[in-house]
């Protein structure tokens, strides 16, 4: 419910009570609660509008308005809506009117009023609130209680501790509650003895369960100021395990050294499960204060706490840290391992990357893995020049760690470098570890630049002087980037008079995502005498098609396939193109696929590709989709493509009804408006339907549900409210149930008349709100508005029989001119 | 009243330093598979299992929580609680028969179904709490939780005043309970939104200086109280439904959200990433106003807020904010971190700048904290100024009007027409 509308009752509400002369006007003006007083003094009023009153005084009333509002606090139904204005009223006249109340009232009303005082902090209410700790009624003892623990102050402390000494019907729990606000307040106030002595009798006493005394000894730590890590030391040594769990917990929340020094003097003097929480605290502290004790854990091989030293030492630990954490990280212990390579990541303190590049000279290898693995994943880039001069010196296993090092920490400056070892490499394995270094750093640096200098792999190509197997290597670096440069030198050396050069450059060429290699692909497919030339490059040719970053709509592609189609001999090629075929949800790919079933040796892929175009094209049966998977059926035997044919066909069935031809329009909103205030809006398509921009609705977006209108995705808003329009033809009057689910609200209008209304905000469901209609002979037109709140905006509309069985015979045209 | 096992857990459970379980369900239950032996779970009651506490129970469509809690291993439910009869006995029953499929016997029985939350908060046995009925209820659910020593998950929005939000964090810190606020972006979606705030933090946008929250302010009002009255059904508790809020007749809506005004339900989760980004957790708004007809604010910082999207920017919409510096801007929600210029979200963050909070699961590190006592993700604290910033763009929403707020003292300083909205009167004999 909006404050509007409670206004609104309340303005309804005056306007039989009220003068509309001139005089009112001014009297409202000077005395902005006056319409409300005469609201709630008129007999004639209804609760109704006493409660709108009372709202609208919580806001505007003045001292004025008290006695009218406290003239409602013993009202049973009205006392909640008088104390809603009363106690946050600020003058101390709304105080007197609760008090008086209080000592007048008795059972909820009390309770409430109790309440009210206490939020109030009503100091001069406390010996009536005190009066009520002995009240036989549960709920009044505890309501009071309450109060007296939010109000505070020596005589709301002597009340409750003589309560919870004595008998009460208050609950120990409220009362224990209050004296802990009590205490707390006194802190506030900077009387830190009074404070503690109310501390003390709940950490002391034995009525406290332990929660309490747990609380209590927390109000206690905060009173000692300056001396709370001794206290918190003290009681994490000499205390009970109540208290000892409690002084844990606080030793995370003190946050300054003092405390982090206290914790690393108590380490040595307790043991067991406090000692390692007190590590495992002081790691999460993250003060460096505590980077010498926990780095002297992590050097102790078999230490208890040695897992939460090597997890904190990351966050507190500098660069001396780094020899035991590398190790460490190649310890055999898996949560270890874990801990200290996680730690080396957030390392941060002192020269942490040179201390790193320090490992690289012991000859312990697997520490040297782990250090370059560290370098990595710190995004250490002042590493690359070490890196790239131990990669070309290395033995294999630590040459490896630096090229999966280099591949992610390279720039465009190293490239020339990197290029130069995988020209140099004295081994295959080094050149394709430098060769997979290359292309990966290329492919960052050009994803983050959007350019890339690809001169040091095109010299590399080009340079005859280089072996031929460091040629290849590069033009396979070549096939991740698109660039004219590299394009031009990748087709000359198709051409290379050294036979494995050329053979790698088709094969870039092949396996290149640069879609400007498609006629030299065609031309490939075509023309090459080696037929697994030709295979490559038809494969190559159908990947950058279909690819979908080459942004073909389905016709250019299919052109393209056909293209391709055409050139491809032998079955093997054309089974490619079927395979890309596939991936084109359009009716043409279809009947060109219903074409190859007639080709035996392809049958299989053909009919397999038919299921996939038509499982794509589900959400729009057709006559000819079915007749296609009708003729695959016949012609397979194949159970898992039998399957995958029926389950097409059920999905077709699951469409029929649902209307998918629609056009749309809007977003349409207003400044202030909600969903539920829009759905009662009438925008143009309400009320003058040749100003509105019609436009088509897109359907089947989701292969999941392509019966389902997206306007969250065609449109995107919230709080607005869109329209959606189809014309529906019959050839005579024919009764009908539409089935609409929508996500939000929904109207619905057929032939201009509103058949359907759902102010509402929920999820889509299927078939949520039928609506039987009759259409009339010849066109109908069906309008809905769906309401848009936020998250989901969709809807949906199935036409079938009043019984609910399959409606036949009505054309759906969305289009059609009215 | 208390839970003993909690603090030792701590001390005990968690180290292993050999304190026993207490035998609160049936040792036959150390289970086949790896099951994790009950005294290492945690124990959890759910206060409403509708659709949002359902998903956290049992999982569904729309939760971050594959398999819902009931599905954790180191987890054991022990009670549900809802005021409609039919969701409880089926979400108990729908848990029972998961332990007996898991352990493999046919007639565990392990949770309880209750009307009344109080019963769960009155089992000793029962660890946390996990709250996510009608937003009227959380807070005052909350301090209750507090005081009955249980650690919380709270659904957003965790209060719906700025003085009830108070009361939760003073309650939680008053006994030490763990809490976890519902505003699970800082953990989920594949880090997209920490990512984003530690951008942000280490001046990959320049000098901060501007945050679009695309949702303005929330706020709650109670409705017409004496319209005409249906029968209450027996299946349902009204009374409890009610709860805090004023009477009402009975007239069929139990809806968790039906007294909210704007954006009081998903603003939270976008007020809580403005804050994270702002590095506001600790304080919140010094004044507010009106842009362009919209909630706004602005921090002690110089930063403003908009609760609006920022203009033109498609991202944003699922729980997003688009912060603005002087180099750049990033803009982020659950499907989506974008950047102008695009490398700046394309930079790692290096081991010296400047890092947030980190977790990957909200529900694990909501476990991890229970057990080992540390503040989770989005604590108390977190929660309340989270809540304050949507509460208070709320309250400028209502008045209309330039308004100066104290982050400190908590209050609008000489304005006692904006103070007035800081809380509400509640229902006897509900108090938070």
């Amino acid at each position: 419910m909006k404050p509007w509308f409670v206004l609104a009752v309340a303005l309804t509400a005056l306007a039989g009570l009220l003068s509309t002369s001139l005089e009112a006007a001014e009297v409202r003006a000077e005395q902005p609660d006056q319409p409300w007083l005469q609201v709630l003094q008129s007999p004639e009023a209804t609760l109704q509008q006493k409660d709108a009153a009372c709202s609208a005084l919580k806001r505007e009333g003045t001292a004025r308005s008290v006695p009218a509002l406290a003239a409602l606090l013993r009202h049973p139904d009205l006392s909640h809506s008088a104390r809603h204005a009363l106690e946050t009223m600020p003058f101390p006249e709304a105080a007197e009117a609760l008090r008086a109340a209080l000592a007048r009232t008795t059972g909820l009303v009390q309770v409430g009023i109790a309440d009210s005082l206490g939020k109030r902090g009503d100091k001069a209410a406390v010996p009536g609130l005190a009066g009520l700790l002995a009240n036989g009624d549960t709920q009044v003892a505890t309501a009071a209680a309450a109060a007296l623990g939010r109000i505070g102050g020596p005589e709301a402390v002597r009340a409750l501790q003589q309560a919870w000494a004595g008998p009460t019907q208050a609950t120990p729990a409220v009362l224990a509650d209050s004296l802990l606000r009590c205490g707390h307040g006194f802190l506030a106030d900077g009387e830190n003895a009074a404070a503690v002595d109310v501390f003390r009798t709940l950490v002391d006493g034995p009525e406290a369960g332990d929660l309490v005394r747990q609380a209590a000894f927390r109000r206690s730590v905060s009173a000692a100021g300056d001396l709370a890590p001794t206290v918190i030391a003290a009681a994490m040594r000499e205390g009970d395990e109540v208290l000892q769990a409690a002084a844990l917990q606080l030793t995370q929340e003190f946050r300054d050294s003092r405390m982090t020094d206290a914790m690393v003097a108590l380490l040595p003097q307790v043991s067991g499960a406090l000692q390692l929480g007190l590590i495992d605290n002081l790691g999460w502290r993250r003060d460096p204060a505590a980077g010498p004790a926990l780095l002297a854990l992590a050097r102790q091989t078999n230490a208890p706490g040695r897992l939460a030293a090597v997890r904190g030492l990351g966050w507190v630990g500098d660069a001396s840290a780094v020899a035991v954490l590398v190790e460490t990280a190649a310890d055999p212990d898996a949560e270890l391992r874990k801990a200290a390579r996680d730690a080396l990541l957030v390392l941060h303190r002192g020269p942490v990357t040179q201390s790193l590049l320090a490992q690289l000279e012991t000859g312990n290898k697997a520490v040297q893995a782990e250090a370059i693995q560290a370098l990595a994943g710190r995004a250490d880039t002042a590493a690359v020049p070490r890196l790239l001069e131990l990669a070309r010196s290395s033995p294999e296993a630590t040459q490896t760690a630096c090229f999966r090092a280099l591949a992610l920490l390279a720039g465009e400056p190293h490239l020339p470098s990197l290029a130069r070892l995988v020209i140099e490499a004295d081994t295959a394995a080094t050149r394709e570890a430098a060769q997979d270094a290359l292309g990966t750093a290329c492919q960052r640096v050009e994803a983050r630049q959007h350019h890339l200098d690809v001169t040091p792999i095109v010299q590399g190509i080009a340079e005859h002087t280089h072996s031929p197997e460091a040629r290849a290597a590069l033009l396979a670096v070549g096939a991740l980037l698109v660039d004219p440069q590299v394009r031009a030198v990748t087709l000359t050396a198709a051409r290379d008079g050294e036979a494995r050069v050329r053979e790698a450059a088709i094969r870039s060429m092949c396996e290149s995502r640069d879609p400007a290699f498609l006629p030299s692909l065609l031309a490939l497919a075509r023309d090459s005498s080696d037929v697994a030339y030709r295979a490559l490059a038809t494969r190559g040719y159908v990947r950058l098609v279909t690819d979908e970053n080459a942004s073909l709509d389905a016709k250019s592609r299919l052109a393209r396939l056909r293209e391709i189609l055409a050139v491809a001999q032998r079955p093997e090629e054309q089974r490619v193109v079927l395979g890309g075929l596939a991936a084109v949800p359009d009716p043409t790919a279809l009947a060109l696929a219903v074409q190859l079933l007639e080709e035996p040796a392809i049958q299989a892929e053909a009919g397999r590709a038919i299921v996939q175009i038509a499982a794509s094209l589900a959400g729009t049966p057709q006559p000819a989709t079915e007749a296609a998977l009708r003729k695959v059926w016949a012609l397979t035997a194949d159970p898992r493509l039998r399957q995958d044919i029926e389950a097409v066909f059920k999905q077709m069935h699951g469409m029929r009804g649902f209307l998918t031809d629609w056009q749309v329009a809007g977003p349409y909103g207003q400044d202030g408006k909600d969903y539920t205030a829009l759905f009662d809006i009438a925008f143009p398509p309400e009320t003058n339907r040749d100003e509105v921009a019609w436009k088509s609705m897109p359907t089947g977006t989701d292969p999941q549900r392509p019966w389902l209108l997206d306007l969250l995705k065609h449109l995107s808003g919230e709080q607005c409210v869109a329209y959606l329009r189809t014309h529906l033809y019959s050839e005579e009057a024919e009764p009908a149930r539409i089935e609409f689910g929508s996500d939000d609200g929904l109207k619905v209008w057929l032939n201009g008349q509103v058949v359907h209304t759902h102010n509402t905000a929920r999820p889509l469901t299927v078939g949520s709100d039928p609506v039987n209609v009759t259409l009339k002979p010849g066109w109908n037109t069906l309008l809905i508005k769906v309401t848009q709140n936020n998250l989901g905006w969709e809807c949906c509309a199935r036409l079938v029989r009043p019984d609910g069985s399959p409606l036949e015979g009505v054309r759906v045209e969305a289009g059609k001119t009215e | 009243m208390t839970s003993r096992r909690q603090f030792l857990r701590r001390t005990g459970g968690l180290f292993g330093a050999g304190v026993a379980a207490p035998l609160f369900v049936p040792t036959s239950a150390l289970g086949r598979g790896g099951f994790v032996p009950p005294g290492e779970r945690v124990t959890l009651g759910f206060i409403g299992v509708g659709g949002q506490g359902g998903g956290h129970l049992l999982g569904g469509a729309w939760t971050y929580l594959a398999g819902g809690y009931t599905a954790r291993r180191d987890v054991q439910v022990l009670a549900v609680c809802d005021v409609w009869r039919e969701r409880r006995d089926q979400a108990c029953q729908r848990v029972n028969r998961h332990y007996a499929d898991t352990l493999g016997q046919d007639n565990y029985r392990s949770c309880q179904a209750c009307t009344d939350f109080r019963q769960v908060l009155d089992r000793d046995d029962v660890d946390a709490v996990l709250i996510a009925t009608p937003a009227h209820w959380h807070a005052t659910m909350a301090v209750m939780a507090a005081q009955a020593g249980k650690d919380i998950y709270c659904e957003k929005p965790t209060a719906v005043t700025v003085r009830e939000s108070r009361a939760v964090l003073d309650a939680v810190h008053r006994y030490g309970r763990i809490y976890q606020a519902g505003t699970q972006q800082r953990s989920e979606y594949g880090g997209k939104f920490r990512l984003a705030c530690e951008l942000v933090h280490n001046g990959r946008i320049g000098r901060l200086q501007e945050i679009y929250a695309y949702r303005e302010g929330g706020s709650i009002a109670w409705p017409t109280r004496f319209g005409p009255s249906q029968p209450v059904p027996g299946n349902v508790d009204w009374d409890l439904y009610l709860g805090p809020a004023p009477w009402l007749p009975y007239d069929g809506n139990t809806g968790a959200h039906r007294f909210d005004v704007g954006e009081l339900n998903w603003g939270q989760h976008h007020y809580d990433i403005v804050q994270w980004g702002a590095q506001a957790d600790t304080t919140g708004p010094v004044e507010l106003f009106l842009h362009e007809g919209k909630s706004a604010y602005r921090y002690a910082s110089g930063v403003a807020v908009y609760g609006m999207p920022y203009p033109g920017e498609r991202v944003g919409m699922d729980g997003g904010v688009c912060f603005v510096g002087s180099e750049g801007r990033i803009t982020v929600d659950r499907g989506d971190l974008v950047s102008d210029p695009p490398h700046l979200v394309r930079e790692p963050i290096r081991p010296e700048d400047q890092r947030v909070y980190h977790a990957d699961s909200h529900s694990g590190n909501f476990l991890e904290c229970v057990r080992t006592r540390k503040p989770t993700i989005c604590d108390a604290k977190v929660a309340h100024r989270s809540a304050s910033a949507l509460l208070l763009s709320g309250i400028v929403r209502v008045l209309r009007r330039p308004l100066k707020w104290d982050p400190e003292r908590e209050c609008f300083p000489d304005d006692e027409e904006a103070n007035r909205l800081l809380s509400i009167a509640q229902r006897p004999p509900w108090r938070a």
